[in-house]
C-alpha cells in the first residue's frame, strides 16, 4: 500500500469515529416539548409560582383513538427553573422549551411585576421571543391549559391558531411576548397584552378583549368592544361596525387601515392629531335601502361610518386618559420620537389625561357586493 | 531568510475573486451581533454610522490597496524590510502575530460559547474547537490557492440564506424604530462610524493576497466593490435588527442576531425555526476567518522567521490558539476583548499600512511595475 493511499484510508477510519454523533445526540421521539406554560401566583405561600405545563405525547398525535395529545402536569417553586427540575423529576424524557408557543399568565401573576417575567423567558436558549402572550381574566393560567382543545389535539396549537385566525379579530390585540416587552419597555411599563377568558362552564376558551399595564403590572381589564375602538389606533385588524342613518343599519367591513398619530408642541401644550383612513366594503343594509349605485349615496354613508370611527377612537382616549389615566394607546412613544429633548423634562403620566387630542377620519367604500 | 513570494505563487486568480476574499474574511462573528456595539453607541442612528463608517473603511481600502499595488509580487513582509529594515520588521510582524493570533482565539471562543450556548450544550467545549481547528489546519496547510477556491465555493452559503433571512424578516420590522433621526446629536453617530471602521479586522488580507492576482490594475476597485458589498449586508442586518428588537431590545440582548432570527414567524412556511439562516452562515463565516487568519499567521512566521517545518508551523499554531482560548474566563470578558481588538485593529490595519505607504513615497520605494 502507497503512502497516499494509506494516508487516505486512516483518514477515513478517522472520520467514522465522527459519525457517531455527539454528547448532545437525542431523538425527537426521546424528547419531551412543552408547548404551553400557564404561570400562576403559587397557592402555598412558601413558592412563589405555580406553572403549569402542556406536554405533548407524539405517539398520540397521529393515532386517531386520542381525541387529545397532551400532558397537563402542575408544579409549584421559587423560581421558573426550579420548578422545570421538578418537573423533570416527574417525566421520563428531556424536558425541551424549543417548541414552546403559548405563555397564559393568571390574573393575580398578571399584577406582579412583568419583568421577572420576561428575564426568564429572555435568557432561556430554547425559547423563540415570537412565542404568543395571553393573559386571563378572573382565572388562573392552569385553567387554561387544562381546557380540552375543541379542534386541535393540544391546546398550545389552538391557542396560537385563535390568534392567527384570517382575517385578524377586532376584538384581540395580539402580541408575541418581545411585542409585548418591546411596548412595555419604549412606555415605562405602560400598554396592553392580549386578553383570554373561559365560558362559564370553563369548557371554552375566549380570546378578545385586553389587559391594561401600568408600571409593569397589570392593572385593570378592557372588553372586546373597547379594544375594537383601540384597535382604530394601534391594531390592524378588519374591523366590521355598524351604523344606523334615519331607518336603516348599514354594515361595514374593514379592507384597509392606517393611522397616522403627530404630536405637536406649541406653547408648551402637548397635543396630537390622530388621522386615521379606512378603505372598506358594504356588508348588509337593514331597513331603509340606499342605492349603492349613486355616488351621493355612497358619500352618505362614507361620512356615517368616518363619524362612527372618529367617535369610537374618542371614546377609545377618553377611556384612557378619564378612567386609567394611563397612557396604553403608546402616544408618549410618537412623541418621544418627535420631541426627544422635550419628553424627557415632562412628567407624561402627570401631563397625559388633559393632552388634547384630534382624530380625523376618512372612509372609502370601494365595494359594495353583489347587489346595488 | 525570507522566501520570495512570487517563488511559492503557482496559481493566479482573476482579481475579482479578491471580492469573495474581503466578504469571507469579514463575515464571522459579528453576524450573530448585527453591529451591536455600533447601536450601543449611536442607537437607532447606527445605520447612518455604518454609512459613515463605509466611507471610512472604504478610505482604508484604498490606503491598502495602493501599498499593495507599490509591490505587487511581494507580499507585506517582504517590502517592509526594504522600508524599515530587518529588524524593525521583525519588531512590526511579532505585532500582526500577536493580533492574528489574539483574534483568532478569540474567535475560536465565540464559537465555543455560541456552541455550547444554543447548539451543543452536552459536548465538551474542546470537542468542537478541535474539528474546526483540524479543518482549518487542513485546508490552510495546502496554500491560499485552496483557501481561496474554497471561499468561492461556499460564497453562495452564505449569502443566499441571508439574503432569504432580509427577505423574512422585512415585514417584522416597526418603521417608527428609526426615529427619532439624530435624537442624540451627531457626536455619538461620529463615534459608532469610528468604531465600524475597526469592525473590519482583517482587511490586511489585501497586502498579502495581491502576489496570487492577476489583473492587478483593478485591484483598488475590486477591493472597494468587496469592502462596500460586505457593509452593505452589515447596514441591512443592523438596520433590521434595530427595526425589530428595537435599539433597547438590542443593549439588553447577547447575541441579537438570534434573538432577531426569533421573532420571524411566517405561519404555513417549511420550517418554523429559522436560525438556520443564520447559522449556517455563521458557521461558514468563522471558519474562513479562522482559515484566512491561521494562513496569515502561520506563513508569515515561516516567511519572517525563516522556519521550515510549514505544516508543523500551521498545527502548533492552531493548537497554540485553542489552548488559548481557555484563558477567557467568561462571555463578559470575551465581549469586552472583542471590543478591545476592534480598536487594536486600527494599529495593524490603518496606522502601520498607512506609515509604511507614506515612508515607500517618500524614499521612493516601489516594486515591479503593473503589467497585467
Amino acid at each position: 500500500m502507497n503512502k497516499g493511499r494509506f494516508k487516505f484510508c486512516l483518514s477515513m477510519l478517522l472520520l467514522f469515529c465522527l459519525l457517531t454523533g455527539c454528547w448532545d445526540v437525542l431523538d425527537i421521539s426521546k424528547r419531551a416539548f412543552i408547548t404551553a406554560i400557564g404561570l400562576d401566583r403559587a397557592a402555598d405561600p412558601e413558592n412563589k409560582y405555580k406553572v403549569t405545563f402542556e406536554i405533548v405525547n407524539p405517539f398520540m398525535l397521529n393515532d386517531p383513538n386520542y381525541a387529545t395529545a397532551n400532558i397537563v402536569q402542575t408544579v409549584e417553586g421559587d423560581s421558573i427553573g426550579e420548578i422545570l427540575e421538578v418537573l423533570q423529576a416527574r417525566i421520563n424524557r428531556p424536558l425541551s422549551l424549543s417548541h414552546l408557543r403559548v405563555l397564559v399568565i393568571g390574573e393575580e401573576q398578571a399584577r406582579q411585576d412583568f419583568r421577572d417575567v420576561w428575564d426568564f423567558f429572555h435568557r432561556h436558549r430554547d425559547v423563540q421571543l415570537r412565542l404568543r402572550l395571553l393573559i386571563v381574566q378572573g382565572e388562573d393560567a392552569k385553567d387554561i391549559i387544562e381546557t380540552k382543545p375543541l379542534f386541535d389535539k393540544y391546546l398550545a396549537e389552538e391557542l396560537v391558531s385563535l390568534t392567527r385566525v384570517k382575517p385578524l379579530l377586532s376584538y384581540a390585540n395580539v402580541a408575541s411576548i418581545h411585542e409585548v416587552y418591546r411596548r412595555l419597555a419604549e412606555s415605562d411599563g405602560r400598554g396592553l397584552v392580549s386578553r383570554t377568558i373561559l365560558t362559564k362552564d370553563d369548557s371554552i376558551v375566549i380570546h378578545h378583549g385586553g389587559g391594561v399595564y401600568n408600571n409593569w403590572k397589570l392593572i385593570g381589564w378592557l372588553n372586546k368592544d373597547e379594544i375594537q375602538e383601540i384597535n382604530w389606533i394601534l391594531g390592524n385588524a378588519n374591523a366590521t361596525i355598524d351604523t344606523k342613518i334615519g331607518e336603516g343599519i348599514y354594515s361595514f367591513n374593514v379592507d384597509k387601515k392606517s393611522c397616522m398619530i403627530k404630536p405637536f408642541y406649541e406653547n408648551q401644550q402637548v397635543s396630537f392629531d390622530i388621522m386615521i383612513k379606512i378603505d372598506g366594503r358594504l356588508l348588509q343594509q337593514q331597513g331603509e335601502h340606499m342605492d349603492m349605485t349613486q355616488t351621493g349615496n355612497i358619500i352618505k354613508l362614507q361620512d356615517a361610518f368616518s363619524r362612527n370611527v372618529k367617535s369610537q377612537t374618542e371614546a377609545a382616549i377618553s377611556e384612557a386618559q378619564k378612567n386609567y389615566r394611563v397612557d396604553y394607546l403608546c402616544l408618549d412613544s410618537s412623541f418621544q420620537k418627535h420631541f426627544p429633548e422635550v419628553y424627557k423634562n415632562l412628567d407624561w403620566e402627570e401631563i397625559f389625561p388633559n393632552i388634547p387630542v384630534n382624530v380625523s377620519v376618512k372612509t372609502n367604500i370601494t365595494r359594495f357586493g353583489l347587489a346595488p | 531568510m525570507v522566501k520570495k513570494m512570487r517563488d511559492l505563487v503557482k496559481d493566479k486568480f482573476d482579481v475579482r475573486v479578491i471580492i469573495t476574499v474581503i466578504y469571507m474574511t469579514m463575515v464571522e462573528f459579528e453576524l450573530f451581533n448585527f453591529a451591536q456595539t455600533v447601536v450601543n453607541i449611536a442607537g437607532n442612528a447606527a445605520w447612518i454610522s455604518i454609512i459613515l463608517g463605509t466611507i471610512f473603511v472604504s478610505i482604508n481600502t484604498y490606503i491598502l490597496s495602493k501599498l499593495a499595488l507599490r509591490f505587487p509580487d511581494e507580499n507585506f513582509f517582504e517590502y517592509c524590510q526594504r522600508i524599515w529594515g530587518k529588524t524593525l520588521t521583525r519588531i512590526i510582524a511579532v505585532g500582526y502575530f500577536l493580533y492574528w493570533f489574539s483574534f483568532i482565539s478569540l474567535l475560536l471562543e465565540s464559537f465555543s460559547k455560541a456552541n455550547q450556548t444554543l447548539f451543543l450544550h452536552e459536548t465538551p467545549l474542546i470537542v468542537p474547537l478541535i474539528l474546526l481547528i483540524l479543518g482549518a489546519i487542513w485546508l490552510v496547510a495546502y496554500g491560499m490557492a485552496p483557501i481561496i477556491r474554497f471561499f468561492q465555493l461556499m460564497l453562495l452559503f452564505v449569502i443566499l440564506p441571508l439574503l432569504l433571512l432580509i427577505i423574512l424578516s422585512i415585514r417584522e420590522i416597526r418603521w417608527d424604530s428609526y426615529l427619532p433621526i439624530l435624537g442624540n446629536g451627531i457626536i455619538p453617530i461620529l463615534k459608532g462610524a469610528l468604531f465600524y471602521g475597526g469592525v473590519f479586522q482583517g482587511l490586511e488580507i489585501i497586502l498579502f493576497i495581491t502576489p496570487f492576482l492577476n489583473g492587478r490594475k483593478k485591484l483598488i476597485k475590486m477591493s472597494l466593490i468587496g469592502v462596500n458589498i460586505t457593509s452593505l449586508m452589515s447596514l441591512i442586518l443592523a438596520t433590521i435588527s434595530i427595526g425589530i428588537l428595537g435599539v433597547q431590545g438590542i443593549k439588553e440582548s447577547i447575541w441579537p442576531g438570534m434573538d432577531t432570527v426569533g421573532i420571524i414567524q411566517l405561519p404555513g412556511f417549511l420550517i418554523e425555526r429559522y436560525e438556520l439562516f443564520l447559522t449556517m452562515p455563521w458557521l461558514i463565516g468563522i471558519f474562513t476567518t479562522i482559515c484566512i487568519f491561521l494562513y496569515l499567521l502561520a506563513y508569515g512566521i515561516v516567511q519572517v522567521f525563516g522556519c521550515q517545518f510549514r505544516k508543523g508551523i500551521i498545527f502548533a499554531v492552531g493548537v497554540l490558539a485553542v489552548a488559548a482560548t481557555y484563558f477567557c474566563p467568561n462571555l463578559a470578558w470575551l465581549m469586552k476583548m472583542r471590543i478591545g481588538i476592534t480598536y487594536v485593529t486600527f494599529v495593524f490595519g490603518l496606522f502601520i499600512p498607512l506609515l509604511t505607504l507614506l515612508v515607500a513615497v517618500v524614499k521612493k520605494q516601489k516594486g515591479s511595475e503593473v503589467n497585467e
